[in-house]
């Protein structure tokens, strides 16, 4: 608690395609799969993330900065004044915008979010997926997924008629 | 670009444990190609059962919130009962009185809110308006809506009503034995045992007349207590505190006895059944030309098979209630023994109804359920489910009046209950999947 509100450690991510993102250990450490990195003593001082590229990488970060818990300095005096329940909301509305991109984007984000095991991203990216199948025809679905229907026509047709009551 | 069909199985996994509730979901996840196919498959599991409060709320066991069905019929206002995946639901006004908010109810329909099917309950309205206020206190479907529904209510001329969609309805002469001491009923094929608070087994034989119209005959008792019998021989032999209350347990029962002398009065039904039959006609009539009895508010116990009693040492409130379940194929009782202010079950029984013999035969303990089996209890639907499966345990009673998980091998209940006493009245189940 004490070094965060003095000295800020500071964390170096590095994307496979050459860049470097300079984060707050806190924001790193939302991300379990860095937190452990971090407590095995396996980061020196940049920490290589595999698969992810810049683009992904920055709007994961992003994401972290307005979740890390906020205490001191970061995302607000805020918290002092604002009550835990708007402050609740206001991520909502926040992580609402997030999450408004392009099917590519999203399909980067959820397997980012897999990786660097982020628990609110990965169910953030997963509840706009099943968002998306809830509200949707299958061929739709399809289409907005860009998923192949590698069904025969006479297997999907089964499919339907087994569970007749979802599809109504 | 990279394909969603291509993410690997236990991100899907994730994604599928996200749905959460709706199998619809689930489903529909599975139908869009291949490999979601295979990923629901793998991650799918039996899940337990949805415990429905009186509106539209609904619980998922354990999970401690309450959601709102996304389908509910528009003026609907009340759930008063269920059968596997669908709700009955009562149409009409919530009204406020001084001791809180009812439900004034103006017809029923049926509804499934996995599919968003609703089904107008025409032939069971008619007859409602004819009889007058009641409660309904279980609405059981012997298979699909256009097959026999049994009515359970609360209104002592009409206490049960049979229909059939389409068709017609079935009640009998009012205030007649042993219609009125009815207290829990159960299809087992062409049948509809009912049984009565003295723990009687009357099998109900269900036939159609010329027009397709329910014919309800009344059979040979399968089970008939000797007079004066009070239901609790089992209780008294018990070694557990339970000795403290059986006095007072007596005490109650014996003021039962007069209903049970009223009903014994009645001649032998075992010649009835003609009888029955030709009348059924009449009985229609009977209901349908009004004759309307007084209104009747029907004060709603938690449990309308559970009478209450109370121990005589500590003063404790004591439910008893029975429900009629069939399983694997056999009719079984069960009763269980509630104490209300240490809020816990201290006993539960099963027996399993021996038709040769005419009486009810106790599982042993040591058998539990009788093996590869649970069984979900409420006031509106109890069900026998086979388990171990999924979230299913095996030999365990899931109770929705207590909340609690009752082990019977154990007889005891899980520390931690499913849901809060009282927060449901009966369980919703989520279509199987197909996969």
């Amino acid at each position: 608690m004490a070094t965060r509100e003095a000295g800020k450690k500071m964390i170096m991510l590095k994307s496979p395609d050459g860049m470097e993102f300079e984060v707050e250990e806190a924001v790193a450490m939302e991300s379990q799969t860095i937190r452990k990195m971090i407590e095995d003593d396996c980061a020196d001082t940049a920490i290589l993330i595999p698969n992810i590229n810049s683009k992904i990488l920055s709007r994961v970060i992003e994401y972290c900065n307005k979740h890390v818990p906020t205490t001191g300095a970061t995302g607000a005096a805020a918290s002092d004044t604002v009550a835990p329940a708007a402050l609740a909301e206001d991520l909502k509305i926040w992580d609402a915008e997030f999450i408004k991109v392009n099917r590519a984007t999203r399909f980067d984000l959820i397997q980012a979010a897999s990786y660097l095991n982020i628990k609110g991203l990965l169910d953030l990216t997963s509840q706009t997926t099943i968002d998306t199948i809830s509200d949707n025809s299958l061929e739709e679905i399809r289409s907005f997924l860009s998923t192949k229907n590698d069904y025969l026509p006479e297997e999907e047709q089964t499919i339907r008629r087994e569970n007749q009551w979802a599809f109504q | 670009m990279a394909s969603w069909s291509d993410l690997p199985l236990d991100l899907l996994g994730i994604v599928i444990a996200c749905f959460g509730t709706l199998p619809v979901d689930r489903v529909r996840f599975a139908a869009v190609c291949r490999s979601w196919h295979a990923a629901v498959r793998r991650h799918e599991r039996r899940r337990l059962p949805w415990v429905m409060s009186w509106d539209d709320r609904v619980m998922i066991p354990f999970d401690g919130s309450e959601y709102n069905l996304l389908c509910f019929p528009e003026d609907g206002v009340g759930v008063v009962g269920s059968t596997d995946s669908w709700l009955a639901v009562g149409l009409g006004t919530k009204q406020e009185f001084e001791e809180g908010s009812r439900c004034i109810y103006t017809g029923y329909v049926l509804h499934n809110p996995f599919s968003n099917t609703t089904v107008p309950l025409t032939v069971l309205n008619d007859v409602i308006i004819n009889i007058g206020t009641c409660l309904i206190y279980k609405f059981l479907m012997r298979s699909t809506v256009d097959d026999f529904v049994a009515v359970v209510a609360n209104n002592e001329n009409y206490p049960i009503i049979v229909f059939r969609q389409g068709t017609g309805a079935w009640v009998p002469r009012p205030c007649t034995a042993p219609y009125i001491n009815i207290i829990d009923v159960a299809f087992l094929g062409s049948t509809l045992y009912a049984i009565t608070k003295v723990e009687d087994l009357i099998p109900l034989n269900l036939a159609l007349d010329g027009d397709g119209k329910p014919l309800v005959t009344i059979g040979k008792r399968v089970i008939r207590q000797p007079p004066g019998y009070d239901g609790y021989d089992a209780w008294n032999t018990s070694d557990d505190d339970d000795e403290d209350h059986s006095d007072d347990e007596r005490d109650e029962e014996d003021g039962d006895d007069g209903n049970d002398t009223e009903e014994e009065d009645v001649p032998d039904h075992d010649g009835d059944i003609e009888e029955d039959g030709n009348e059924d006609h009449q009985e229609q009539e009977i209901a349908l030309d009004g004759e309307v009895p007084p209104d009747d508010d029907g004060s709603h116990h938690s449990s309308f098979s559970g009478e209450f009693t109370h121990g005589k040492v500590t003063g404790e409130f004591i439910i008893i209630s029975r429900h009629l379940i069939v399983s694997s194929g056999k009719l079984m009782v069960r009763r269980h023994k509630y104490y209300t202010v240490s809020i816990c079950t201290r006993r539960v029984e099963i027996l399993e109804a021996d038709a040769s013999t005419g009486a009810w035969v106790p599982l042993d303990v040591s058998d539990g359920l009788g093996g590869g089996r649970a069984l979900f209890i409420s006031m509106n639907f109890s069900k026998s489910v086979s388990a171990p499966c999924g979230e299913i345990e095996e030999d365990v009673i899931y109770d929705i009046d207590t909340g609690e998980l009752f082990d019977m091998k154990t007889q005891t209940s899980r520390q931690k209950r499913f849901c809060t006493p009282s927060q449901g009245i009966t369980w919703l189940f989520p279509p199987e999947l197909v996969l």
